[in-house]
């Protein structure tokens, strides 16, 4: 009856492996954290898998963005938008002022 | 779309963006360049998307951040594969980040994105354009050869 209770259901690792990506239903979620707080060889699992997530985060470099980095391209996105999105979407009243050649609102 | 709103959205992904582009090119002045050169790429292609998108509403947000954020991306990992060959000297470094260095562009990315940016992999398959078993062959191989390469490094001293 122990070893059957100890026993780890199907699928169960890569369940795990969703559970720490946190993309997993809240329902899913809740059947995880019940296995792991009463079948040891399922706890044993998540730790390792858990460990493992640390592991590979702890080797990848993460650079926080410094504060004249941000300005500058706060500063280079309104620049562009502003020299590559110009005038595309021109006003019904522009475009007919346009062909006018004049201000249709100056009469 | 109001100017503003899209502004607040660029602005809100640009720390992301600016990080991401540091894991492809290792350099401050080459990761922002990466972004602003990704984010011109973006504006030409989809010039009409951003100035006709609504984001009024927060699940309309949501989905255009994605958007936008996945494209802008993509668009970054085209670029630093072309510029990565130009900047070796850049990827020989020492210490804990070295091993991450030594991956390819596809698995650097892969990780970067899924493990710090906290991407899906259907987000991956977007970004990378790339089908599923793909991405999961570039996280899958990119876990082991991070481990292996960092044991390896921490061997030799």
């Amino acid at each position: 009856m122990d070893e059957l209770k100890n026993q780890v259901p199907g699928g169960f690792s890569a369940m795990v492996n969703a559970y720490l990506d946190g993309s997993l239903t809240s329902e899913k979620e809740s059947y995880v954290e019940e296995i792991v707080a009463t079948n040891p060889s399922a706890s044993k699992i998540f730790q390792q898998r858990s460990n493992e997530r640390d592991k590979i985060k702890s080797l990848i470099p993460h650079v926080e963005i410094t504060k004249d980095s941000l300005r500058t391209l706060k500063r280079e996105v309104r620049d562009i938008n502003k020299n590559l999105m110009k005038a595309k979407k021109t006003s019904i009243a522009s475009r007919i002022s346009s062909v006018l050649n004049t201000t249709i609102f100056e009469f | 779309m109001k100017d503003g709103q899209f502004m607040t959205l660029i602005d809100s992904l640009i720390p992301g963006l600016y990080s991401f582009g540091y894991a492809l090119i290792p350099d401050e002045l080459e990761a922002e360049q990466l972004v602003m050169d990704a984010y011109s790429v973006f504006v030409i292609r989809e010039d009409e998307f951003i100035q006709e998108c609504e984001l009024n509403e927060s699940r309309e947000r949501a989905k255009v951040k994605r958007f936008v954020q996945s494209q802008i991306c993509s668009d970054m990992v085209e670029l630093a594969s072309k510029r990565a060959g130009h900047l070796l000297s850049l990827f020989r470094r020492k210490g804990e980040e070295s091993a991450f260095y030594r991956l390819d562009l596809h698995q650097r990315s892969a990780l970067y994105l899924k493990e710090s940016l906290g991407m899906t992999v259907s987000m991956l398959q977007e970004v990378l354009v790339l089908e599923k078993h793909q991405v999961m062959e570039a996280l899958y191989n990119g876990k082991m050869l991070l481990n292996e390469k960092n044991t390896s490094e921490l061997r030799n001293g």
